[in-house]
């Protein structure tokens, strides 16, 4: 998380998927990365994973400081994430898409960065400046919202 | 029919998100570019070598960024050229500045029409919102009567920023840009080179 990247491309690769999981839009997403980068050449930061994600994240939470991202609900710091992840049908990359983005922009970058970056809880908090047990609560809340969402697309597949 | 975790269904989607043909090279070649314009990063990997010459080198080193260090001006320049090759569909559809005005409300300052352009005979197509330097700014889109299309930026001048009436031209990828300040606003317009 906090090793310099040589692979530049690599670095903005997961910079973009990361800015997608927040905005969810991807013009938006190459717009946030994109300022973000410049921002971190400028200060001539260390090319780390860590540092341009904290860029892109106070860029996008400065646009939606008037937004109240979710209710945060701590879950027991005991809570199992792999047990609550069980195997389930295929459901293919459109009804991915829009079951993500029924999530809440902290939902689903919670959900990004431990499922794709493969971030612990610790290191998402301290990325996001939570506590530890509200990131479980988060994660726990994204994957039920998911599968909810993903309820109808599950079923259908299942019936094939 | 195949079962997998959630959690690996979605990390396949991501990992088939790719930024727009073009985007990365961009962002690499903004990396290269400042990158070059700030020297004192080169001696970095030759840190054995600089404790015999330390003192000299950091010298030479704060001199040169001195006098080399792109200004502001020129680094927003940058990256309007950056901003008018993307291409951007505009996020507002209108055909004057009132109408823009009232649409970008997110807009911290209050979008004017410009005393005057570089090109004549240009009307507004619409406009989106971008970012220079950090600054919330508005792209607005242009097109002449033959339908080629210009970029009109407007954002907050930077606090303690030279706002002398003179206007600068610049030519970067291709890109010409005027910049000039006008009602306490940085504009920029650019027009790309054929």
């Amino acid at each position: 998380m906090n090793e310099p990247i040589s692979d530049l491309r690599a670095l903005l690769l997961s910079g973009y998927r990361y800015a997608l999981s927040l905005t969810h839009h991807r013009s938006q997403a190459e717009d946030l990365v994109q300022d973000a980068w410049v921002a971190v050449l400028q200060a001539r930061g260390p090319r780390t994973r860590a540092y341009l994600f904290t860029a892109i994240r106070s860029r996008f939470l400065n646009e939606h400081r008037r937004e109240r991202l979710v209710p945060m609900v701590p879950l027991e710091d005991s809570y199992d994430a792999a047990s609550d992840d069980p195997p389930l049908p295929d459901v293919g990359p459109a009804a991915l898409e829009r079951a993500l983005g029924a999530l809440r922009p902290v939902e689903r970058e919670t959900f990004y960065l431990a499922s794709v970056e493969g971030y612990t809880a610790d290191e998402i908090g301290k990325l996001m400046q939570t506590p530890r047990g509200t990131v479980l609560s988060l994660l726990h809340r994204a994957r039920a919202k998911l599968r909810r969402a993903l309820a109808g697309d599950i079923d259908a597949v299942a019936k094939t | 029919m195949t079962d997998r975790r959630l959690s690996d269904q979605v990390k396949e989607f991501y990992a088939k998100e790719q930024p727009r043909d073009g985007t990365l090279a961009r962002l690499l070649a903004q990396h290269d570019a400042i990158t070059a314009d700030t020297p004192m990063r080169r001696g970095r990997t030759t840190r054995t070598l600089a404790a015999s010459v330390a003192f000299v080198t950091l010298a030479a080193a704060l001199l040169w960024s001195v006098v080399t260090a792109p200004d502001w001006v020129t680094l927003a320049a940058r990256e309007v050229a950056l901003n008018h090759r993307k291409d951007l569909a505009p996020e507002f559809k209108a055909n004057d500045y009132d109408v823009l005005r009232a649409a970008m409300r997110k807009l911290d300052f209050v979008l004017i029409a410009p005393q005057h352009l570089p090109e004549p005979g240009l009307r507004v197509t619409g406009a989106r919102y971008c970012s220079i330097q950090g600054h919330l700014a508005a792209q607005i889109k242009l097109r002449d009567a033959q339908g080629i299309e210009y970029t009109l930026y407007q954002t907050h001048l930077k606090p303690n920023a030279d706002a002398s009436p003179a206007e600068r031209e610049f030519v970067i990828d291709g890109v010409r840009i005027w910049q000039w300040y006008e009602g306490g606003l940085l504009f920029a317009f650019a027009r790309s080179m054929e």
